[in-house]
């Protein structure tokens, strides 16, 4: 009797100091905004990361073993990580001029091999296995996909600095990409056969505006036409956000899911501002949470159901946590200034990221390259959509 | 091994003993730090769908990301926990006895 006495008072004060510490617990991991996104300049935890990736690009084992390990589970994250670091390093070669030479070369190197691959192996060597099995309905097979983020790459090469050898591949990249909205019927384009993504749609119209500010081009009537069509078709009517992938008849596929969501919201800044706004604030409300200090997010809004998958990540149970959104969260958070949001994904991320620190750079062992890619771009973005929106709002003002 | 409640513990009387939470707390800081000196931090990428390494199955590799994710959320999370427990126990037993003295012995009269 008097050891299950001990037993029950032994638990309740377990229950009570858990209660004590659970809520502080995100105190321990709590920072300073400034540390992972700064107004100017390179932040610290930014430094950090793309020191690590920098060394990836001058260590060709090292870069091979990361690359592999992603590889083993998507083709696609090795395309997506060179994409987030050529972005990531556009717009660090813009808030730190003293570093641009460094980072300009890498962004080279980068563009320069991911062309060679394409051209070499095709663009199937950056898809997931299932590309090849189905049948593209435009022809000939093209992946916005690819097309949309090399162009994206070209682009921000050259507004961090121009590159004269980019002008030709960047206006031939978009010319086939408007000559392919031109021939398509509904105006989406896909990605895999049958399958398109409004990240990759959002990503490619943002290479035509920067076309536009580069090289004088204009395209505006074709992205007004676009977020018109988006607004009108691609819209889940429960929770007003886009959906992520549908067919070329504008089936939903996906459903809104976060881990493209909050990119989508970034990359619609420069295109309607005013809608990527509203988009940002429904995606915060059905997908953002901050429990006890710490935020995370879920893949899908309550009224969709949806099972995990590649772009989700594993979901933990009973909070719905999706790793996949929750990484990109951080992207729409640091776009939109939402500096509350931001700081909890940055206690969450110092709390179950496992970082791994060596000689000045980070990694998170929780993520992978395209994860710590990511993490970079959404702690450096900023000074390229600057330069877009400044020359509109000058435009405006005239 | 600890006996968490042993029928042997130090303290007497109805309270369990703040050393048994503190024994636990630092068996569960000794798994932690075996758990980083034998590297499993970098199979943790088993929480993006990420093989660990190439050099391991994706099995292996798997159970000793998600065998490290255990470990240190049991460390994060239970071991200031003890340690509170051990606190809040030590004030109860020093209230108690203080009380008791305060009191003076009951008489079985």
């Amino acid at each position: 009797m008097q050891r299950l006495k001990r037993i029950a008072i032994g638990l309740l004060v377990l229950v009570v100091a858990g209660a004590i510490w659970i809520p502080c617990l995100h105190l321990v991991f709590a920072r300073p905004i400034a540390e992972f996104r700064t107004a100017a300049g390179v932040s610290p935890k930014a430094r950090q990361l793309a020191a690590r990736h920098l060394a990836l690009w001058t260590d060709a084992e090292l870069r091979k073993q990361e690359l592999d390990r992603m590889r083993a589970s998507n083709a696609e994250w090795d395309f997506m990580g060179r994409s987030f670091l050529v972005w990531s390093l556009a717009n660090m070669a813009l808030r730190d001029p003293a570093s641009k030479p460094l980072y300009l070369k890498t962004i080279d190197q980068i563009i320069d091999e991911t062309l060679r691959l394409e051209k070499e192996k095709g663009m199937y060597f950056f898809l997931m296995s299932y590309a090849s099995a189905g049948k593209f309905v435009m022809k000939p097979d093209r992946s916005l996909f690819l097309d949309g983020e090399i162009a994206l790459m070209l682009a921000s090469r050259r507004m961090a600095e121009e590159k004269q050898e980019y002008k030709a591949l960047l206006t031939e990249r978009i010319d086939i990409i408007t000559e392919e909205f031109g021939r398509s019927p509904h105006l989406v384009l896909e990605s895999y056969p049958d399958e398109c993504w409004m990240f990759d749609h959002c990503l490619a119209l943002d290479a035509m505006k920067m076309a536009d500010y580069l090289d004088g081009s204009d395209h505006s009537k074709l992205i007004c036409d676009w977020i018109a069509m988006a607004k009108r078709k691609l819209i889940d009517p429960e929770s007003g956000l886009l959906v992520s992938s549908f067919t070329t008849d504008y089936l939903p596929l996906g459903g809104p899911q976060g881990s493209s969501l909050w990119m989508v919201s970034h990359a619609l800044q420069i295109l309607d501002a005013d809608f990527a706004r509203d988009q940002y604030s429904r995606a915060r409300r059905e997908l953002g949470e901050i429990t006890c200090g710490f935020g995370y997010a879920h893949e899908w809004p309550a009224s969709w159901k949806g099972p995990a998958n590649i772009d989700s990540g594993p979901i933990i149970p009973v909070f719905k946590i999706s790793a996949g959104s929750s990484g990109m969260a951080f992207i729409g958070a640091s776009a939109f200034r939402d500096d509350p949001f931001l700081k909890s994904l940055n206690s969450t991320l110092d709390f179950v990221g496992f970082s791994s620190r060596k000689a000045g750079t980070l990694k998170y062992c929780a993520s992978n390259q395209v994860g710590d890619a990511a993490l970079l771009y959404a702690a450096t973005l900023g000074p390229l959509w600057e330069k877009i929106q400044a020359r509109e709002n000058a435009g405006a003002k005239r | 091994m600890i006996k968490f409640f042993s029928r042997h513990a130090k303290a007497k009387g109805p309270l369990p003993s703040p050393g048994y939470f503190l024994q636990w707390a630092g068996l569960l800081f000794g798994l932690f730090l075996i758990a980083n000196f034998a590297g499993m931090r970098q199979y943790t990428s088993v929480l993006n769908g990420t093989v660990g390494s190439t050099n391991l199955d994706w099995q292996t590799a798997s159970f000793l990301g998600a065998a490290y994710v255990m470990v240190y959320l049991a460390f994060v999370l239970g071991t200031p926990t003890l340690m509170i427990a051990a606190g809040i126990l030590a004030l109860c037993r020093k209230f108690a006895g203080n009380k008791e003295n305060h009191d003076g012995p009951k008489s079985s009269a």
